[in-house]
């Protein structure tokens, strides 16, 4: 458990890291689905151009 | 072409709603960045946890030294076991831990139980209640083990008071996983790590995981106080009803809980189909939600209609698939093959599409279970896809064209999303019955993990309309879990 003693301040700073790293890590998770999803329908495009 | 023809092209298009709708989340669930951070802050109520726990032995010692070790101030953090009159080692286990760690740890006892999970925890929050002392109640399995930030990156959404409950990211870690195990890891990333953003998005959830949920003391309140004890689906209810009371619901990806699920195929099916009655009864009782925004809210949206229906009435679109794709067959051959090809190659883009994007979504998982997730929808299938992707391919199995056994091979591929629900329900008594169970993961592997959970769903209906007894099946755990210890 965390010391209830312990500062705001220091807590609201790892807060702060903690959440700018997860923003980033959605932000990927937004720029890999959209690749994603270019790729397989691109894939599926070329496959009916092909067929 | 007639009305007829075109009404059942219909039929069998309607088979591929629930794999968009199974696209349409992930493309959602991929925005939440969009969203994400905006209400959250350091935020430390007083939590009460709740932990029913009926003959927890194996467990419940574990799970409570995890639950004084998280992150979060020891003065604001009470834990609750509600034992439910258990006839093994629970009580004096619990009794041993609340003496460890005095004010933190509690023991309620229930000398007359067996009335299922709801009305266990019901006894625990009328206890907390009249302690007048929380602020939030968690509610957690006996089983599972939170990640040590878990709790504190739930409450931190609470800092929005709009926001009445919040649930965590369930995901499978049995230690050793079994086959069963990892197809389950893979199907929690579909249904919670993307379902859940996209629901997050949406701004409206079907459901708290049961494993774990956060609750305000007003959401709380506002549905009385309560847990729903009418149906199987007591998480939905509360739920369902925290939004109607005007509260918002939000999934918090980064709380993650290991939960240990069934290693067998009975303890899955009795699980799922638990769930799956209590959907039913679920719709049944929220019969004037459903796309009823004045009286739904949010819940009674088209977006949402889409998300429920797609899961509940799977049978029935893949049925009617199955039924509309061969009766064109009967009457226009030509005509049901550019169905079959358009059909298929939405199924071909959604599996490709939804697919790779779990890998993405949780690529730790993804590493433990990445080909249960191909093997997704069973082998026949994965040769169906293929097939549809380049029909030329049916050429080498070398058969007439014009003869009967191409008929018969067409309309196996035709009725094999029908069947393949049927080919699930045999694998599921192969293991009920314990003959060959060496047979049972190969065959599952065949007929594919996605047609065993829509004959879960199907056969829940069934047992609705036969009125079946409602049971509280409790899922046998070991306590081995790897990543949380």
């Amino acid at each position: 458990m965390i010391d209830s003693g312990e500062s705001d301040r220091a807590r609201e700073r790892d807060f702060e890291a903690e959440l700018t790293l997860q923003r980033r890590a959605e932000l990927m998770l937004m720029l890999r689905g959209g690749a994603i999803l270019l790729a397989v329908t691109a894939l599926v495009v070329v496959r009916s151009l092909l067929l | 072409m007639g009305a007829l023809e075109w009404l059942l092209a219909g039929l069998a298009l309607a088979g591929a709603i629930p794999p968009l709708v199974g696209c349409y989340q992930f493309a959602l669930a991929a925005l939440q960045r969009l969203r994400f951070g905006r209400s959250i802050a350091p935020f430390y109520p007083r939590v009460a946890i709740v932990v029913p726990a009926w003959n927890e032995g194996a467990v419940i010692a574990r799970t409570l030294d995890r639950l004084v070790e998280l992150e979060y101030p020891a003065d604001r953090l009470r834990i609750y076991v509600v034992d439910d009159a258990s006839t093994d080692e629970t009580p004096e286990l619990v009794r041993a831990k609340a003496v460890e760690y005095p004010g933190a740890v509690f023991h309620l006892r229930r000398e007359s139980g067996g009335e299922g999970k709801a009305a266990t925890i019901n006894h625990g929050l009328e206890h907390i209640r009249s302690e007048d002392w929380y602020e939030a109640v968690l509610i957690i399995d006996a089983d599972v083990i939170l990640t040590l930030s878990a709790l504190r990156m739930m409450t931190r959404r609470l800092s929005d008071p709009a926001v009445g409950a919040v649930t965590a990211y369930i995901k499978e870690g049995s230690e050793p996983s079994g086959y069963l195990n990892r197809f389950v890891a893979f199907e929690y990333i579909t249904a919670q790590a993307a379902a859940r953003r996209a629901q997050n998005v949406l701004g409206v959830h079907a459901c708290l995981a049961g494993g774990s949920q956060l609750i305000t003391r007003d959401a709380l309140d506002s549905i009385g106080g309560r847990i729903d004890t009418t149906t199987l689906a007591e998480d939905t209810v509360t739920t369902f009803k925290i939004q109607l009371a005007g509260k918002r619901v939000v999934f918090e990806p980064n709380a993650i809980v290991w939960a240990e699920e069934p290693r067998e195929l009975e303890g899955l099916w009795k699980q799922r189909l638990r769930w799956g009655r209590g959907n039913v009864q679920v719709t049944r009782k929220f019969s004037d939600v459903w796309l009823r925004r004045d009286t739904g809210g949010r819940l009674g949206g088209l977006s949402f209609a889409l998300i429920w229906f797609s899961v509940t009435l799977m049978p029935l679109f893949m049925i009617g698939a199955s039924v509309g794709l061969i009766s064109l067959y009967l009457i226009d051959r030509d005509f049901s093959a550019d169905v079959f090809q358009t059909l298929w190659a939405i199924n071909v883009f959604t599996y490709l599409f939804i697919t790779i994007s779990s890998f993405s979504v949780d690529p730790q998982t993804s590493k433990r279970c990445w080909f249960e997730g191909l093997m997704f929808p069973g082998v026949i299938s994965l040769l169906i896809i293929i097939y549809a992707s380049y029909p030329p391919l049916l050429s080498v199995l070398d058969i007439d064209p014009a003869s009967a056994e191409l008929s018969v091979v067409i309309i196996a591929i035709y009725a094999w999303l029908s069947l393949s629900m049927l080919a699930a329900f045999g694998v599921r008594c192969l293991a009920r019955s314990g003959r060959f169970p060496a047979l049972v993961a190969p065959l599952l592997y065949i007929v594919g993990y996605g047609p065993l959970l829509t004959a879960m769903t199907a056969v829940s209906y069934i047992k609705e309309l036969q009125g079946a007894e409602m049971r509280w099946d409790k899922t046998e755990k070991t306590g081995r879990l790897k990543e949380a210890l």
